[in-house]
């Protein structure tokens, strides 16, 4: 029964799992990294939901000190809610990407797993906030 | 002294000391045979070994006994051997296979390893060397030891554990296993394996 690694397999480490069987839910606690291919997650908590119909894993929730790493782009925030079908994270808790100097910062940002797009939103009066470097211009 | 009282002196065995040992055997055996008898023949095998005096030691082969409450099975034990010391209320066991009955979505699980000990006043049972534990629903558990607490109806294990389920598997060191909640918890060096995400 050995388990085929692929893209999809996501490799886990923490201190501490509890897995709730009857709840359908997988809990890592303490210094948790989450790897896929060139995506990495860091956080203190990552719960895994299962859903009923096939056990299948559905829907992934990291929280407290969440930092999602791909490529060049890092996202953190104080929540990250992963949904597989749209392979998309959603951050909240003070929500901000970055790609080396530049960075935007909202109350809600969609980061799409497999684009290099996000979606920085913000709530009420609060504004998006966003600081671009103008790159160097090559010399004639 | 007519002829019959003559033939009836014969008839009275002469009484010596070889006739008197005889008596006594036959006295002793007929206590010791009305003893078992008396005692062995209603006697579940849990009451036969608590029959057995304190200092008396069994060891069978291929046993198979089931605890039941009421007339629901709770578990089931079966072993190559075992060996009742008397005197520690326990009882050792060898190629070991215990069966956990009706646990909720985990259904049954089935527990197996190389050697184990049950103690006989507690419930509780003890396994070690090459311990798997599986449930009906595809659940697998790999370790080197595992305890079982029948009052706490709980598993723990302090040694490197591998548990293998649906799309994911972990290893992690230190395992406790609360039945009741079906909750599982890896106390440390936690990693898993995720597939089909």
């Amino acid at each position: 029964d050995q388990i085929t690694t692929g893209s999809e397999t996501i490799q886990i480490s923490s201190r501490r799992l509890e897995a709730d069987h009857a709840a359908g839910k997988v809990k890592f606690v303490g210094e948790v990294v989450a790897v896929q291919g060139d995506t990495t997650i860091r956080a203190d908590e990552l719960i895994l939901y299962q859903s009923d119909k096939d056990q299948r894993i559905e829907r992934i929730e990291a929280f407290r000190q969440v930092r999602i790493e791909q490529g060049e782009r890092v996202a953190t925030g104080k929540k990250a809610v992963l949904d597989r079908a749209r392979g998309q994270v959603v951050l909240t808790g003070s929500p901000k990407v970055s790609q080396g100097a530049d960075f935007v910062e909202g109350d809600e940002i969609v980061f799409f797993l497999d684009s290099e797009r996000s979606i920085v939103r913000s709530k009420g009066s609060e504004r998006v906030k966003a600081v671009f470097h103008p790159r160097e211009r090559s010399s004639e | 002294m007519g002829l019959g009282g003559i033939l009836a002196l014969t008839m009275i065995p002469k009484v010596t000391i070889r006739n008197v040992l005889l008596i006594c055997i036959l006295i002793l055996l007929g206590a010791v045979s009305f003893t078992v008898w008396r005692n062995f023949k209603t006697s579940t095998p849990e009451q036969l070994v608590e029959m057995l005096p304190d200092n008396v030691d069994v060891a069978l082969d291929n046993i198979d006994y089931t605890e039941t409450r009421g007339d629901q099975r709770f578990w089931r034990l079966q072993a190559d051997s075992v060996s009742h010391e008397a005197q520690q209320k326990e009882v050792s066991l060898q190629n070991v296979r215990m069966t956990v009955y009706d646990q909720g979505e985990l259904g049954d699980i089935e527990l197996t390893g190389q050697s184990g000990k049950w103690f006989s006043e507690t419930g509780n049972i003890e396994l070690t060397g090459d311990v798997v534990a599986k449930s009906d629903q595809g659940l697998a558990l790999y370790c080197q030891e595992l305890f079982y607490d029948n009052k706490a109806e709980m598993i723990t294990s302090e040694s490197l554990v591998r548990i293998v389920a649906k799309d994911m598997e972990t290893t992690g060191r230190g395992l406790k296993v609360f039945l009741p909640e079906q909750r599982i918890v890896i106390l440390s060096q936690v990693k898993t394996e995720l597939s089909n995400w």
